[in-house]
């Protein structure tokens, strides 16, 4: 047993064949590459997804007056998005990405910053289930529109005024989910013109490490408690999750859902925006 | 800082309290474990909790699913609060022979309720059985998963007391505890506490205080089921070994008829404590207990749920009398302090 706060944010590959046939469940292939990899994950999802998935676009479903990849819609743009996908105010959603647990936690995030709380990740996403021998299918699916209500919750929405704001008060942890190198700014961005390094004081786990490696599930809540702990993070304070343009560290944020923290801010703007040439402090090292 | 993160954190670690009159009554220390201070107001929050986490923990309730059961009291209210905290919704099955109050403490929680018709156990149309099918049914078209809490026969129910109320008596008392003693519902609260109770020291006593109308007396008596007269007691006397009894170890069984423990939650009300009949079938065994075992012990039992839920019954005068139980002096207004001065001029 993984022993989570919230066991229920986690659905098994088990769990989810059984209830593939479901007419209030909505699977979402929340797959996403980055830029340098050249890959087609709307291309990848009809080629083969999980049977009745819709592809969720993360680069489309996003605020589309910014130059900034993929930030958070509005209320009412992200309402028609997914109620265009046939998300309505009863449907139960999962979420799941190539990688095992990748992007699919942003979808996660997205649903709940917009109040919707009934939804999931798969836990192992695709390349379990395809190791498993699980159907696939790629058959177009149509989804029947339905009417999504978002409540909006400002709250878990971090901009950078916010971030220059914390910088002096360091009322809230700031945890960095990319890689060690982008961190320490020993490894280029993978986006071109972009500074190196972190924003001061932030701790850095890379997103990965919540993951089995062999297994890209998520650790057992033990394991994962003390990957937060060892970067330095106390789990009885607040915390923003941060990473290269605010996907990754939605993983982080739902690793700390399992763990019973509350549901935890993200930069939404994450190194895209403070990295840029521009006069946001930067640490290094 | 003491910041509870949400109601589920303030279930349990409920304070013992030294119950003044018993305990001078007997020379031995008996001790109430207020469960009323409970978010829900009852020892049942402990074991709603342990259900419904036990059901996530098995993959049975995504957010947004649905915990069904058939229940009149306070467990009732449990499942809704625990439910509520953690972004899942209630249906409750409830005889339509229920007072109206009971239905509206369920319902002001939230909880969605269905009244059926009542009917006796051993019929299909019983409200227990009805939310089982109820469940199953809400199950197959809810994706986010139903459960059936089911608190007699769920052993969830008693692990609840075996992981928390047991350990928590053996830390506040030190250890220094010599006996237990609880009515039975369910069966979890005495099964489990008397489990723990038991591992960490087989010598402490463990004891059953069956009401009037239950069998369970007569079956730790002499092995067979059966039951006489009745209570006005609510939420205790079972007529079965329910899954949360099975294998519970059990030394002593009193019967105590509600003419011995109704007298003494009114006693308890003298010390500021307003609780349940429930309360008063405990008390009167930790008293019978303490008897047995004489001078110097240490009994714990627990005090339910409080009396603010039972004014229409247990705190109702007319209600009383029709069943020949001797109404206390505040309540037939004889307990007028005397006063000269009018409150009002004229």
């Amino acid at each position: 047993m993984a022993d989570y706060a919230h066991p229920e944010i986690l659905v098994s590959t088990e769990w989810l064949a059984g209830k593939l046939s479901h007419p209030d469940l909505r699977i979402l292939d929340a797959s996403w590459h980055l830029p340098t990899l050249n890959r087609d994950p709307r291309a990848e999802y009809a080629a083969g997804h999980i049977p009745g998935a819709v592809f969720f676009d993360i680069d489309a479903i996003s605020d589309r007056a910014t130059t900034l990849p993929h930030m958070l819609p509005g209320p009412a743009a992200f309402a028609a998005a997914v109620g265009a996908l046939g998300i309505g105010d009863e449907t139960f959603v999962v979420a799941y990405d190539s990688y095992g647990l990748m992007s699919a936690a942003r979808v996660w995030w997205m649903f709940r910053v917009f109040g919707y709380d009934r939804v999931a990740v798969l836990d192992g996403g695709l390349p379990k289930w395809k190791r498993e021998g699980r159907l696939l299918d790629s058959k177009p699916v149509t989804p029947t529109p339905k009417t999504f209500t978002p409540r909006f919750r400002p709250h878990v929405l971090r901009r950078k005024p916010d971030m220059l704001v914390n910088l002096a008060t360091k009322s809230e942890q700031v945890l960095d989910a990319r890689s060690p190198g982008r961190f320490r700014g020993t490894e280029p961005e993978p986006r071109q013109g972009m500074r190196s390094g972190h924003i001061p004081g932030s701790c850095n786990l890379p997103y990965a490490a919540l993951l089995d490696p062999k297994t890209q599930t998520v650790l057992p809540a033990e394991a994962l408690r003390a990957r937060f702990i060892e970067a330095g993070i106390d789990l009885n304070k607040p915390v923003i999750t941060s990473c290269g343009s605010g996907i990754t560290a939605c993983v982080l944020a739902f690793g700390l859902q399992l763990l019973g923290m509350p549901l935890t801010a993200v930069y939404d703007g994450s190194w895209s925006e403070w990295g840029l040439p521009g006069d946001t402090p930067v640490e290094t090292g | 800082m003491s910041i509870r993160k949400d109601v589920i954190d303030s279930i349990g670690r409920t304070p013992l309290i030294r119950l003044r009159g018993p305990s001078e009554l007997t020379g031995c220390e008996i001790l109430g474990k207020a469960e009323f201070m409970n978010p829900g107001g009852s020892v049942k929050d402990r074991a709603a909790l342990f259900i419904i986490k036990d059901a996530e923990e098995r993959g049975l309730l995504r957010p947004g699913g649905v915990i069904v059961e058939g229940t009149a009291g306070n467990t009732g209210i449990g499942l809704a609060l625990v439910a509520n905290a953690r972004g899942y919704r209630t249906v409750i099955v409830i005889p339509n022979t229920q007072s109206q109050e009971k239905k509206d403490a369920l319902r002001l929680c939230g909880a969605d309720l269905r009244e059926v018709p009542a009917a006796p156990y051993a019929s299909p149309n019983n409200y227990v059985k009805v939310s089982g099918r109820l469940a199953e049914e809400i199950a197959k078209a809810e994706p986010a998963g139903a459960i059936w809490a089911n608190q007699f026969d769920n052993v969830a129910n008693r692990r609840a007391h075996l992981e928390t109320t047991g350990p928590e008596i053996w830390d506040q008392t030190g250890g220094k505890v010599d006996g237990f003693v609880s009515a039975v519902g369910t069966g979890g609260t005495l099964a489990g506490t008397s489990m723990y109770l038991k591992q960490r020291n087989p010598k402490i006593r463990t004891a059953l205080a069956d009401p009037m109308g239950a069998a369970l007396y007569s079956y730790y008596k002499t092995g067979v089921l059966k039951s006489e007269g009745s209570s006005i007691t609510e939420g205790i006397g079972q007529g079965r070994i329910t899954k949360n009894l099975e294998g519970a170890p059990i030394d002593e069984a009193f019967q105590i008829p509600d003419s011995e423990g109704i007298p003494l939650v009114f006693d308890l009300v003298r010390e500021g404590l307003v609780l349940g009949g429930s309360t008063g079938i405990n008390v009167a065994g930790a008293i019978r207990l303490a008897k047995l075992m004489g001078p110097g012990h240490t009994i714990v039992t627990l005090l339910c749920d409080s009396g603010y839920r039972y004014a229409s019954k247990l705190f109702n005068p007319e209600f009383l009398r029709s069943k020949n139980i001797p109404v206390p002096d505040w309540l037939a207004g004889k307990q007028a302090v005397p006063t000269a001065t009018p409150l009002v001029s004229t």
